[in-house]
């Protein structure tokens, strides 16, 4: 009997963790391969920094799909939030301090912006999610080409606006502070609680005197703010706001969302755990390109992941069921 | 009385779904509201719960009148209404569910879970329900999700519990689970309008009956004045049969 509980427990922490174990078994996996590559401490440091800004709209997605919705518009949130924030940053003195604190809100202000723009229409007015974000994948991303049709450098901007994510370890920290704090309000705080609830069953919310529609609408400019954050992520790693800054970045995030865990029909899904499956895209990425593994090779695997990304998901979802059901 | 509704008429398009319709509940007591699909029964229940209002008639709430424009107003009032299926998260632990929208919180802003739970555990066994509360609702069987929005009534101290087909798709213990579940209420001295089309299923813990046919009350009739659910069925007969 006891012996049985902790059978069932153990499989639901595996379950509910297996993005975690995929990440050390692919890791585990390349180290066998190519040892003296990957065993040094400054590998699993790159790896983490690398996946930091396809982390943060891995969580940017993850909380759209918490609310039973989803964003195709996330990495042209990126392209107009860098092009909008670096043109305005750029006729900015240098080194005020005020450019430099600029250079760290205006990302995350025009990106609360943008995503209310996708709330207002999903949530507000009830415009189906496809077409809605399909339409914004596509203006955004001309409207940041209309701001400025070139890439933008480090030395034309404020440092803050680079700096924030150009050194990895500085980057892992902050990134750290952030999926720890929403991490704790999609779990702890009832406005999370009911972000997953309009997810689970929004005529319930209803009936029980949540306003879904605004519910959804918050959901999506807090999406907004992580895609902000991404901004500066990509702008630090790539030293700029390069013109096709985060292009094809939306599906990674989706695939990396639903191996670490979030359900796709909305409700479920743990912030902490998503970024697990960042960081599986990461490694693979990162393997495969150290292993000499040509681009478009490299494409037909991360397509290969996505379709792998809902296996991997029923295998969870039939484990953690056989787990959680009463005996 | 606890309430009273009067002369309440509506309409579908050229539909009479209710036809002058007055009902009084006491305070404690147990309507058993029959009638076959379509005679009147859900729209009823869907008034006094917000959801649609009436054409005319008239609303008493503890003897003030009242009008119940949503489902918020009608929860203001202590009505708490379990629709078919419906009112449940199903990817949600029972405890969240039964606090859903209405979480206690401490510092503002964070749920308090372990009150949460501690609660709900309490209240199940009260029910007596052997489920933890941090079961997800959707392994719950059907009869213990009614005890759930059960004792969500009882934990928000409602004054009347409205249960629309309760026990519908229901296995014989399920039914039986409802029942208890009821008593539980009439204990807690929470009125119930309980709706079914099956009066076996209401029979035994009813204290008056009203069978509504075409949207017309045709019966009204005190749980003393019949002896068996056998009687109670051929006096609907012969009234239908008028």
């Amino acid at each position: 009997m006891e012996l049985k509980r902790l059978k069932r427990r153990f499989g639901l922490f595996f379950a509910n963790q297996l993005a975690w174990f995929l990440v050390v078994l692919f890791y585990l996996g390349f180290a066998a391969i190519k040892p003296h590559a990957f065993l040094n401490s400054e590998i699993p440091v790159f790896l983490v920094y690398s996946s930091v800004h396809l982390g943060l709209l891995v969580l940017a997605e993850s909380v759209a799909l918490f609310t039973g919705n989803f964003d195709l518009s996330i990495e042209s949130q990126v392209a107009l939030i860098g092009m909008a924030s670096g043109v305005i940053l750029m006729s900015l003195p240098k080194e005020l301090i005020l450019s430099n604190v600029l250079g760290i809100l205006l990302p995350i202000l025009i990106g609360f912006a943008l995503g209310l723009i996708n709330g207002t229409f999903v949530g507000l007015l009830k415009f189906n999610p496809f077409l809605v974000t399909l339409g914004t994948y596509i203006a955004y991303r001309g409207a940041s080409l209309l701001i400025r049709p070139q890439s933008i450098w480090a030395r034309e901007l404020p440092p803050s606006f680079i700096n924030a994510g150009a050194d990895p370890v500085i980057t892992i920290i902050w990134f750290a502070i952030v999926l720890i704090a929403f991490g704790i309000f999609f779990k702890y705080t009832r406005l999370g609680n009911h972000i997953y609830a309009v997810g689970g069953d929004p005529e319930t919310c209803k009936m029980m005197g949540i306003p879904s529609g605004r519910i959804v609408f918050i959901a999506f400019g807090i999406v907004g703010i992580l895609c902000g954050l991404a901004t500066l992520a990509y702008a630090g790693f790539n030293k700029g706001i390069p013109i096709n800054i985060a292009l094809g970045a939306t599906f990674p995030a989706f695939a990396g969302a639903v191996i670490g865990g979030v359900s796709l029909s909305g409700g479920r899904g743990s912030l902490i755990n998503a970024f697990a499956g960042a960081l599986l895209v990461g490694v693979l990425d990162g393997g495969l390109t150290m292993f000499n593994i040509s681009p478009d090779a490299r494409r037909v695997a991360f397509g290969m992941l996505v379709i792998g990304a809902i296996a991997i998901d029923r295998y969870r979802e039939r484990l953690r069921d056989a787990m959680l059901r009463p005996v | 009385m606890l309430l009273s509704v009067k002369n309440i008429n509506k309409w579908f398009g050229k539909v009479h779904a209710l036809k002058n319709f007055n009902l009084d509940v006491r305070r404690g007591e147990i309507i058993g509201l029959l009638g076959d699909n379509g005679a009147g029964k859900s729209t009823f229940i869907k008034i006094i719960s917000g959801l649609i209002q009436p054409d005319t008639g008239e609303i008493y709430w503890e003897g003030r009148r009242v009008k119940i424009r949503s489902v918020q107003d009608s929860r203001k009032l202590g009505i708490e209404t379990v629709f078919q299926e419906r009112g449940l998260i199903e990817c949600f632990p029972i405890s969240k569910n039964i606090f859903l929208g209405r979480e206690p919180v401490k510092f503002r802003f964070f749920m308090n879970l372990g009150e949460m739970n501690a609660r709900a555990g309490e209240l199940l066994k009260q029910l007596g329900m052997s489920v933890s509360p941090e079961q997800e609702v959707r392994f719950c069987s059907g009869g213990e999700k009614q005890g759930v929005i059960v004792a969500r009534a009882m934990y928000f101290r409602a004054k009347l519990v409205n249960l629309d087909e309760p026990t519908r798709a229901l296995s014989v213990k399920g039914v039986r689970q409802v029942m208890e579940f009821v008593k539980r209420l009439k204990e807690n001295n929470i009125s119930c309008i309980f709706v079914t089309h099956n009066m076996y299923h209401v029979y035994p813990v009813a204290d008056r009956f009203v069978f509504l046919h075409r949207g017309e009350k045709i019966l009204e009739i005190e749980r003393d004045e019949i002896s068996s659910p056998e009687e109670l069925n051929d006096i609907i007969v012969s009234r239908i049969a008028e």
